[in-house]
Protein backbone atom coordinates (compact mmCIF):
# COMPACT_ATOMS: atom_id res chain seq x y z
CA UNK A 1 0.00 0.00 0.00
CA UNK A 2 1.53 3.37 -1.15
CA UNK A 3 0.63 6.32 1.06
CA UNK A 4 3.28 8.45 -0.56
CA UNK A 5 2.52 12.21 -0.67
CA UNK A 6 -1.16 11.47 0.49
CA UNK A 7 -2.58 14.13 2.28
CA UNK A 8 -4.58 13.18 6.01
CA UNK A 9 -7.48 15.48 6.16
CA UNK A 10 -10.94 12.96 6.45
CA UNK A 11 -11.34 9.70 8.32
CA UNK A 12 -13.43 9.54 5.26
CA UNK A 13 -10.68 9.58 2.86
CA UNK A 14 -9.51 6.14 4.17
CA UNK A 15 -10.94 2.96 2.90
CA UNK A 16 -11.03 0.19 5.65
CA UNK A 17 -8.13 -1.51 4.81
CA UNK A 18 -6.20 1.80 4.20
CA UNK A 19 -7.00 2.33 8.43
CA UNK A 20 -5.84 -1.27 9.23
CA UNK A 21 -2.50 -0.52 7.48
CA UNK A 22 -1.82 2.39 8.79
CA UNK A 23 -2.87 0.76 12.70
CA UNK A 24 -0.48 -1.96 11.77
CA UNK A 25 2.15 0.35 11.01
CA UNK A 26 1.09 2.09 14.33
CA UNK A 27 1.66 -1.34 16.15
CA UNK A 28 5.12 -1.27 14.62
CA UNK A 29 6.24 2.26 15.61
CA UNK A 30 5.72 0.96 19.13
CA UNK A 31 7.24 -2.27 19.43
CA UNK A 32 10.40 -1.47 16.84
CA UNK A 33 10.91 2.18 16.35
CA UNK A 34 13.89 3.23 14.51
CA UNK A 35 15.06 6.79 12.83
CA UNK A 36 12.81 6.54 9.67
CA UNK A 37 12.72 10.07 9.51
CA UNK A 38 16.46 11.71 9.67
CA UNK A 39 16.54 14.65 7.73
CA UNK A 40 13.21 15.32 7.24
CA UNK A 41 11.40 18.61 8.41
CA UNK A 42 7.86 19.34 9.82
CA UNK A 43 5.97 22.44 9.86
CA UNK A 44 3.31 22.84 12.68
CA UNK A 45 1.54 25.73 11.71
CA UNK A 46 -1.44 25.96 14.80
CA UNK A 47 -3.75 28.80 13.75
CA UNK A 48 -5.53 27.91 16.53
CA UNK A 49 -3.51 26.96 19.45
CA UNK A 50 -3.67 23.55 20.65
CA UNK A 51 -0.79 22.87 23.27
CA UNK A 52 -1.66 18.66 23.22
CA UNK A 53 -2.39 17.71 19.81
CA UNK A 54 0.60 19.75 18.90
CA UNK A 55 3.10 17.91 21.42
CA UNK A 56 2.18 14.63 20.47
CA UNK A 57 2.97 15.83 16.75
CA UNK A 58 6.23 16.93 17.55
CA UNK A 59 7.39 14.05 19.68
CA UNK A 60 6.41 12.16 17.09
CA UNK A 61 8.30 13.71 14.28
CA UNK A 62 11.12 13.80 16.67
CA UNK A 63 11.63 10.52 18.18
CA UNK A 64 11.83 9.29 14.58
CA UNK A 65 14.74 11.22 13.93
CA UNK A 66 12.96 14.62 12.30
CA UNK A 67 13.05 17.94 12.77
CA UNK A 68 10.14 20.19 13.55
CA UNK A 69 9.24 24.19 12.99
CA UNK A 70 6.17 26.02 13.06
CA UNK A 71 4.06 28.09 15.23
CA UNK A 72 1.64 27.37 17.98
CA UNK A 73 0.30 30.48 18.43
CA UNK A 74 -2.13 32.58 16.14
CA UNK A 75 -0.68 35.97 17.02
CA UNK A 76 2.26 35.47 15.77
CA UNK A 77 1.07 34.33 12.15
CA UNK A 78 0.68 36.16 9.06
CA UNK A 79 -3.17 36.07 9.24
CA UNK A 80 -2.82 38.59 11.69
CA UNK A 81 -1.06 40.57 8.75
CA UNK A 82 -3.88 39.56 6.63
CA UNK A 83 -2.32 36.62 4.17
CA UNK A 84 -4.56 34.65 3.44
CA UNK A 85 -4.19 31.16 4.14
CA UNK A 86 -3.59 29.56 0.66
CA UNK A 87 -0.18 32.09 0.17
CA UNK A 88 0.98 30.66 4.07
CA UNK A 89 0.56 27.24 2.92
CA UNK A 90 2.74 28.24 -0.83
CA UNK A 91 5.18 29.30 1.34
CA UNK A 92 5.38 27.60 4.28
CA UNK A 93 5.67 24.57 1.68
CA UNK A 94 8.85 25.47 -0.06
CA UNK A 95 10.71 24.81 3.47
CA UNK A 96 9.30 21.52 5.04
CA UNK A 97 8.38 17.90 3.67
CA UNK A 98 5.27 17.97 5.40
CA UNK A 99 2.70 20.58 7.14
CA UNK A 100 0.66 19.40 10.56
CA UNK A 101 -1.96 22.21 10.45
CA UNK A 102 -4.82 23.50 12.97
CA UNK A 103 -7.50 26.34 11.79
CA UNK A 104 -10.01 27.25 13.11
CA UNK A 105 -12.27 27.47 9.96
CA UNK A 106 -14.40 24.59 8.95
CA UNK A 107 -12.64 22.47 5.99
CA UNK A 108 -9.57 24.51 6.27
CA UNK A 109 -7.01 21.67 5.83
CA UNK A 110 -8.99 21.11 2.67
CA UNK A 111 -8.29 24.30 1.13
CA UNK A 112 -4.75 24.59 2.50
CA UNK A 113 -4.33 20.57 0.73
CA UNK A 114 -5.58 21.98 -2.49
CA UNK A 115 -2.52 24.51 -2.60
CA UNK A 116 0.53 22.27 -1.15
CA UNK A 117 3.21 20.30 -2.67
CA UNK A 118 3.80 18.65 0.69
CA UNK A 119 1.25 16.20 2.35
CA UNK A 120 -0.73 18.25 4.43
CA UNK A 121 -1.88 16.42 7.87
CA UNK A 122 -5.31 17.69 9.81
CA UNK A 123 -4.91 18.68 13.51
CA UNK A 124 -8.55 19.54 13.35
CA UNK A 125 -10.13 22.19 11.23
CA UNK A 126 -13.04 24.37 12.87
CA UNK A 127 -15.82 21.66 14.04
CA UNK A 128 -15.30 19.49 11.19
CA UNK A 129 -12.54 16.83 11.70
CA UNK A 130 -9.65 15.64 13.57
CA UNK A 131 -8.83 12.35 11.80
CA UNK A 132 -5.29 11.84 13.53
CA UNK A 133 -7.71 11.93 16.75
CA UNK A 134 -9.94 9.03 15.30
CA UNK A 135 -6.99 6.83 13.94
CA UNK A 136 -5.72 7.28 17.75
CA UNK A 137 -9.09 6.50 19.54
CA UNK A 138 -8.97 3.38 16.68
CA UNK A 139 -5.42 2.35 17.54
CA UNK A 140 -6.10 1.88 21.79
CA UNK A 141 -9.46 0.17 20.96
CA UNK A 142 -7.64 -2.24 19.14
CA UNK A 143 -4.59 -2.93 21.49
CA UNK A 144 -6.56 -2.86 24.32
CA UNK A 145 -8.77 -5.35 23.14
CA UNK A 146 -6.73 -6.94 20.32
CA UNK A 147 -9.89 -6.76 18.20
CA UNK A 148 -12.86 -4.86 17.02
CA UNK A 149 -15.18 -7.26 15.55
CA UNK A 150 -17.90 -8.03 18.14
CA UNK A 151 -16.95 -5.28 20.93
CA UNK A 152 -19.29 -3.17 22.94
CA UNK A 153 -18.31 0.31 22.09
CA UNK A 154 -20.42 3.02 24.59
CA UNK A 155 -20.50 6.37 23.53
CA UNK A 156 -21.35 9.01 26.40
CA UNK A 157 -22.01 12.82 27.05
CA UNK A 158 -22.08 15.32 24.14
CA UNK A 159 -22.64 13.74 21.42
CA UNK A 160 -24.09 16.10 19.35
CA UNK A 161 -21.03 18.63 19.22
CA UNK A 162 -18.02 16.28 19.68
CA UNK A 163 -16.68 15.78 16.25
CA UNK A 164 -14.46 12.76 17.86
CA UNK A 165 -17.56 10.50 18.45
CA UNK A 166 -18.96 11.31 14.76
CA UNK A 167 -15.48 10.64 13.24
CA UNK A 168 -15.71 7.64 15.32
CA UNK A 169 -18.73 5.99 15.05
CA UNK A 170 -18.48 6.54 11.22
CA UNK A 171 -14.88 4.93 11.42
CA UNK A 172 -16.40 2.22 13.48
CA UNK A 173 -18.67 1.18 11.27
CA UNK A 174 -16.23 -0.58 9.15
CA UNK A 175 -16.49 -3.28 11.45
CA UNK A 176 -18.73 -5.29 13.53
CA UNK A 177 -19.02 -3.28 16.27
CA UNK A 178 -22.33 -2.58 18.21
CA UNK A 179 -22.41 1.37 19.11
CA UNK A 180 -24.14 2.64 22.40
CA UNK A 181 -24.74 6.49 22.48
CA UNK A 182 -26.03 7.45 25.69
CA UNK A 183 -26.78 11.67 25.93
CA UNK A 184 -29.39 13.70 26.92
CA UNK A 185 -32.62 14.58 24.79
CA UNK A 186 -30.44 18.12 23.19
CA UNK A 187 -27.14 16.15 22.80
CA UNK A 188 -28.08 13.11 20.95
CA UNK A 189 -25.87 11.91 17.82
CA UNK A 190 -26.60 13.79 15.07
CA UNK A 191 -28.44 12.41 11.88
CA UNK A 192 -26.10 12.13 9.34
CA UNK A 193 -24.21 9.64 11.52
CA UNK A 194 -27.04 7.58 12.32
CA UNK A 195 -28.22 7.76 8.68
CA UNK A 196 -24.66 6.49 8.12
CA UNK A 197 -24.92 3.92 10.88
CA UNK A 198 -28.08 2.25 9.27
CA UNK A 199 -26.70 2.14 5.93
CA UNK A 200 -23.99 0.17 6.53
CA UNK A 201 -26.40 -2.07 8.96
CA UNK A 202 -24.78 -1.00 12.31
CA UNK A 203 -26.37 -2.32 14.97
CA UNK A 204 -26.22 0.83 17.61
CA UNK A 205 -29.13 1.68 20.58
CA UNK A 206 -29.48 5.64 21.50
CA UNK A 207 -30.68 5.94 25.29
CA UNK A 208 -30.52 8.62 28.05
CA UNK A 209 -29.41 6.32 30.96
CA UNK A 210 -26.75 5.60 31.98
CA UNK A 211 -26.65 2.49 33.98
CA UNK A 212 -28.10 0.08 32.02
CA UNK A 213 -25.09 0.22 29.29
CA UNK A 214 -22.62 0.24 31.74
CA UNK A 215 -22.11 -3.44 32.16
CA UNK A 216 -22.19 -4.12 28.51
CA UNK A 217 -19.55 -2.00 27.53
CA UNK A 218 -16.27 -3.22 26.20
CA UNK A 219 -15.22 0.49 25.31
CA UNK A 220 -16.72 3.25 27.29
CA UNK A 221 -15.72 6.45 25.54
CA UNK A 222 -16.50 9.24 27.47
CA UNK A 223 -16.54 13.40 26.11
CA UNK A 224 -17.40 16.77 28.47
CA UNK A 225 -20.69 18.11 28.35
CA UNK A 226 -19.87 21.63 27.98
CA UNK A 227 -22.60 24.33 29.11
CA UNK A 228 -22.62 26.79 26.48
CA UNK A 229 -23.95 23.87 24.54
CA UNK A 230 -27.58 24.24 25.85
CA UNK A 231 -30.07 27.05 24.90
CA UNK A 232 -30.88 27.74 28.51
CA UNK A 233 -29.26 26.88 32.07
CA UNK A 234 -31.91 24.74 33.23
CA UNK A 235 -31.24 21.96 31.06
CA UNK A 236 -27.54 22.26 31.73
CA UNK A 237 -28.59 22.03 35.59
CA UNK A 238 -30.40 18.92 34.89
CA UNK A 239 -28.34 16.41 33.49
CA UNK A 240 -24.58 18.12 34.65
CA UNK A 241 -24.52 15.60 37.24
CA UNK A 242 -26.08 12.76 35.08
CA UNK A 243 -22.99 11.73 33.11
CA UNK A 244 -20.18 11.82 35.23
CA UNK A 245 -18.23 8.23 35.06
CA UNK A 246 -17.40 7.51 38.79
CA UNK A 247 -15.15 4.81 40.78
CA UNK A 248 -19.17 2.89 42.34
CA UNK A 249 -20.50 2.90 39.12
CA UNK A 250 -18.19 0.66 37.52
CA UNK A 251 -19.13 -2.49 40.10
CA UNK A 252 -20.45 -4.58 37.55
CA UNK A 253 -18.29 -3.93 34.07
CA UNK A 254 -16.42 -6.90 32.10
CA UNK A 255 -13.17 -7.07 33.60
CA UNK A 256 -11.54 -6.26 30.31
CA UNK A 257 -13.38 -2.81 29.73
CA UNK A 258 -11.49 0.40 29.11
CA UNK A 259 -12.52 3.91 29.62
CA UNK A 260 -11.55 6.31 27.15
CA UNK A 261 -11.53 10.05 26.57
CA UNK A 262 -10.07 12.67 24.02
CA UNK A 263 -8.80 14.59 27.17
CA UNK A 264 -8.74 17.20 28.42
CA UNK A 265 -11.51 15.92 31.34
CA UNK A 266 -13.12 18.14 33.91
CA UNK A 267 -15.10 16.07 35.98
CA UNK A 268 -16.90 14.28 33.67
CA UNK A 269 -14.66 10.88 35.12
CA UNK A 270 -13.63 11.23 38.85
CA UNK A 271 -10.12 10.87 40.19
CA UNK A 272 -10.78 8.05 42.19
CA UNK A 273 -11.41 5.63 38.57
CA UNK A 274 -7.81 6.65 37.76
CA UNK A 275 -6.08 3.70 39.73
CA UNK A 276 -8.78 1.29 38.54
CA UNK A 277 -7.85 -1.16 35.87
CA UNK A 278 -10.75 0.55 33.65
CA UNK A 279 -8.76 3.66 33.52
CA UNK A 280 -7.02 3.73 29.85
CA UNK A 281 -7.35 7.80 29.23
CA UNK A 282 -3.94 8.77 29.83
CA UNK A 283 -2.55 5.71 27.71
CA UNK A 284 -4.40 6.74 24.71
CA UNK A 285 -2.91 9.87 24.76
CA UNK A 286 0.04 8.30 24.58
CA UNK A 287 -1.02 6.20 21.54
CA UNK A 288 -1.07 9.31 19.36
CA UNK A 289 2.58 9.15 19.40
CA UNK A 290 3.06 5.52 17.49
CA UNK A 291 -0.19 7.06 15.54
CA UNK A 292 1.47 9.50 14.41
CA UNK A 293 4.62 8.28 13.61
CA UNK A 294 2.70 5.75 11.34
CA UNK A 295 1.19 8.29 9.24
CA UNK A 296 4.70 11.04 9.40
CA UNK A 297 6.67 7.36 8.35
CA UNK A 298 3.94 6.44 5.77
CA UNK A 299 2.89 9.62 3.37
CA UNK A 300 6.64 10.55 4.00
CA UNK A 301 7.66 7.51 1.81
CA UNK A 302 9.83 6.14 5.11
CA UNK A 303 7.36 2.87 5.23
CA UNK A 304 5.18 1.29 2.84
CA UNK B 1 -48.70 24.04 -36.54
CA UNK B 2 -49.74 22.76 -32.93
CA UNK B 3 -50.62 24.27 -30.31
CA UNK B 4 -47.30 24.04 -28.09
CA UNK B 5 -45.69 25.00 -30.56
CA UNK B 6 -47.30 27.99 -31.50
CA UNK B 7 -46.42 29.16 -28.20
CA UNK B 8 -42.92 28.58 -28.22
CA UNK B 9 -42.31 29.96 -31.20
CA UNK B 10 -43.37 33.51 -30.41
CA UNK B 11 -39.82 34.29 -29.66
CA UNK B 12 -37.83 34.95 -32.62
CA UNK B 13 -33.89 34.30 -31.27
CA UNK B 14 -33.16 33.28 -27.57
CA UNK B 15 -34.21 30.62 -24.74
CA UNK B 16 -37.35 29.01 -23.12
CA UNK B 17 -36.51 27.76 -19.69
CA UNK B 18 -39.55 25.38 -19.14
CA UNK B 19 -40.33 23.01 -16.13
CA UNK B 20 -39.13 25.25 -13.57
CA UNK B 21 -40.82 24.15 -10.43
CA UNK B 22 -43.47 26.74 -9.69
CA UNK B 23 -42.68 28.25 -7.00
CA UNK B 24 -38.93 28.70 -8.13
CA UNK B 25 -39.95 30.60 -11.19
CA UNK B 26 -38.88 33.88 -10.40
CA UNK B 27 -35.53 32.68 -8.28
CA UNK B 28 -34.25 32.04 -11.62
CA UNK B 29 -34.60 35.65 -13.11
CA UNK B 30 -32.85 36.55 -9.77
CA UNK B 31 -29.99 33.76 -10.53
CA UNK B 32 -29.26 34.83 -14.22
CA UNK B 33 -29.32 38.06 -13.12
CA UNK B 34 -32.22 38.96 -16.19
CA UNK B 35 -33.26 42.79 -16.06
CA UNK B 36 -32.98 44.25 -18.82
CA UNK B 37 -33.45 41.31 -21.25
CA UNK B 38 -36.92 41.14 -23.08
CA UNK B 39 -38.81 38.51 -20.86
CA UNK B 40 -41.79 36.18 -21.31
CA UNK B 41 -42.69 34.91 -17.69
CA UNK B 42 -45.04 32.20 -17.22
CA UNK B 43 -46.08 30.75 -14.05
CA UNK B 44 -48.98 28.61 -12.34
CA UNK B 45 -48.85 26.42 -16.07
CA UNK B 46 -50.36 23.23 -15.51
CA UNK B 47 -47.53 20.11 -15.83
CA UNK B 48 -47.46 16.45 -15.54
CA UNK B 49 -44.60 16.21 -14.15
CA UNK B 50 -44.27 18.99 -11.60
CA UNK B 51 -48.27 19.86 -10.96
CA UNK B 52 -47.69 23.68 -11.47
CA UNK B 53 -44.83 24.77 -13.35
CA UNK B 54 -42.72 28.11 -14.06
CA UNK B 55 -41.55 28.67 -17.99
CA UNK B 56 -39.24 31.60 -19.00
CA UNK B 57 -38.79 33.25 -22.45
CA UNK B 58 -35.57 35.26 -22.93
CA UNK B 59 -34.95 36.63 -26.25
CA UNK B 60 -31.62 36.89 -27.71
CA UNK B 61 -30.01 34.95 -25.48
CA UNK B 62 -27.66 31.77 -24.58
CA UNK B 63 -27.20 30.35 -21.39
CA UNK B 64 -23.69 29.52 -21.05
CA UNK B 65 -22.41 26.15 -18.99
CA UNK B 66 -22.12 28.05 -15.80
CA UNK B 67 -25.67 29.48 -15.96
CA UNK B 68 -26.78 26.16 -16.90
CA UNK B 69 -25.51 24.52 -13.95
CA UNK B 70 -27.17 27.50 -11.82
CA UNK B 71 -30.45 27.06 -13.37
CA UNK B 72 -30.01 23.10 -12.36
CA UNK B 73 -29.64 23.97 -9.33
CA UNK B 74 -32.79 25.70 -8.39
CA UNK B 75 -34.82 24.06 -11.26
CA UNK B 76 -33.49 20.53 -12.13
CA UNK B 77 -36.21 19.34 -13.88
CA UNK B 78 -36.20 21.99 -16.35
CA UNK B 79 -35.66 21.62 -19.91
CA UNK B 80 -34.09 24.26 -22.19
CA UNK B 81 -34.92 25.07 -25.92
CA UNK B 82 -32.69 27.42 -28.00
CA UNK B 83 -35.29 28.95 -30.66
CA UNK B 84 -33.18 30.44 -33.97
CA UNK B 85 -35.70 32.50 -36.49
CA UNK B 86 -39.30 30.87 -34.54
CA UNK B 87 -37.76 27.32 -34.81
CA UNK B 88 -36.77 25.00 -32.10
CA UNK B 89 -33.05 24.71 -32.91
CA UNK B 90 -31.60 22.78 -29.88
CA UNK B 91 -34.30 21.63 -26.33
CA UNK B 92 -32.69 19.46 -24.37
CA UNK B 93 -32.81 18.41 -20.60
CA UNK B 94 -30.03 20.05 -17.84
CA UNK B 95 -27.46 17.48 -17.18
CA UNK B 96 -27.91 18.05 -13.20
CA UNK B 97 -24.13 17.78 -12.39
CA UNK B 98 -22.11 16.09 -9.86
CA UNK B 99 -20.63 18.72 -8.90
CA UNK B 100 -21.47 22.41 -8.38
CA UNK B 101 -18.38 24.75 -8.47
CA UNK B 102 -18.97 28.55 -7.29
CA UNK B 103 -22.62 28.56 -7.73
CA UNK B 104 -23.99 28.89 -4.30
CA UNK B 105 -22.42 29.74 -1.24
CA UNK B 106 -22.58 27.01 1.49
CA UNK B 107 -24.54 27.64 4.64
CA UNK B 108 -21.82 27.36 7.24
CA UNK B 109 -20.55 30.25 8.17
CA UNK B 110 -17.54 28.90 9.86
CA UNK B 111 -16.74 27.35 6.68
CA UNK B 112 -13.37 27.99 4.98
CA UNK B 113 -14.97 29.33 1.75
CA UNK B 114 -17.10 31.82 3.77
CA UNK B 115 -13.69 33.23 5.68
CA UNK B 116 -10.66 32.92 3.10
CA UNK B 117 -10.94 33.53 -0.76
CA UNK B 118 -11.88 29.82 -1.84
CA UNK B 119 -14.44 29.21 -4.50
CA UNK B 120 -17.43 27.13 -3.15
CA UNK B 121 -17.64 23.16 -4.15
CA UNK B 122 -20.36 21.09 -3.56
CA UNK B 123 -20.78 17.20 -4.51
CA UNK B 124 -24.26 15.98 -5.32
CA UNK B 125 -25.55 13.79 -3.08
CA UNK B 126 -28.73 13.49 -4.66
CA UNK B 127 -30.80 15.06 -7.29
CA UNK B 128 -34.10 14.81 -6.09
CA UNK B 129 -34.57 16.02 -3.16
CA UNK B 130 -31.28 18.42 -4.11
CA UNK B 131 -28.75 17.15 -1.24
CA UNK B 132 -25.23 18.41 -1.46
CA UNK B 133 -21.79 18.43 0.47
CA UNK B 134 -19.66 20.85 0.77
CA UNK B 135 -16.32 19.65 -0.20
CA UNK B 136 -14.91 21.55 2.30
CA UNK B 137 -16.60 22.13 5.52
CA UNK B 138 -18.05 18.37 4.76
CA UNK B 139 -21.44 20.27 6.03
CA UNK B 140 -24.85 18.38 3.85
CA UNK B 141 -27.62 20.69 2.41
CA UNK B 142 -30.69 20.39 0.65
CA UNK B 143 -31.41 23.10 -1.97
CA UNK B 144 -31.88 26.32 0.27
CA UNK B 145 -28.30 27.56 -0.25
CA UNK B 146 -28.01 31.01 -1.18
CA UNK B 147 -26.67 31.01 -4.99
CA UNK B 148 -23.67 33.59 -5.72
ZN1 LIG C 1 -18.68 24.50 3.52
Amino acid sequence: MNFKGRDVISIGDFSKDEIIHILKTAKEMESNPKLFLVGKLMGTLFFEPSTRTRLSHEAAMEKLGGAVIGFADPAVTSKKKGETLQDTIKMVDQYVDVIVMRHNHDGAARAAAEVSKVPIINAGDGANQHPTQTLLDLYTIQKSQGKFDGLKIVMIGDLKYGRTVHSLAVALSHFKCEQYFVAPKSLKMPKYVITHLKDKNIKFYETEKMGGVLSKADIIYMTRIQEERFPDRAEYEKVKGVYILSKSKLKNVKKNMKILHPLPRVNEITQDVDNTPYAYYFEQAGNGIPTRQAILALILGAKK
Amino acid sequence: MSEKKRSISALKNGTVIDHIKNENTFKILQILNLKDEHLMIGTNLKSKKLGKKGIIKVADKELSKEELNKVSFVAPKATIALIKDYDVKKKFEIDFPKEFVGVAKCGNYNCITNNEPVETHFFTLSQDPIIVKCKYCEKVFSNELEII
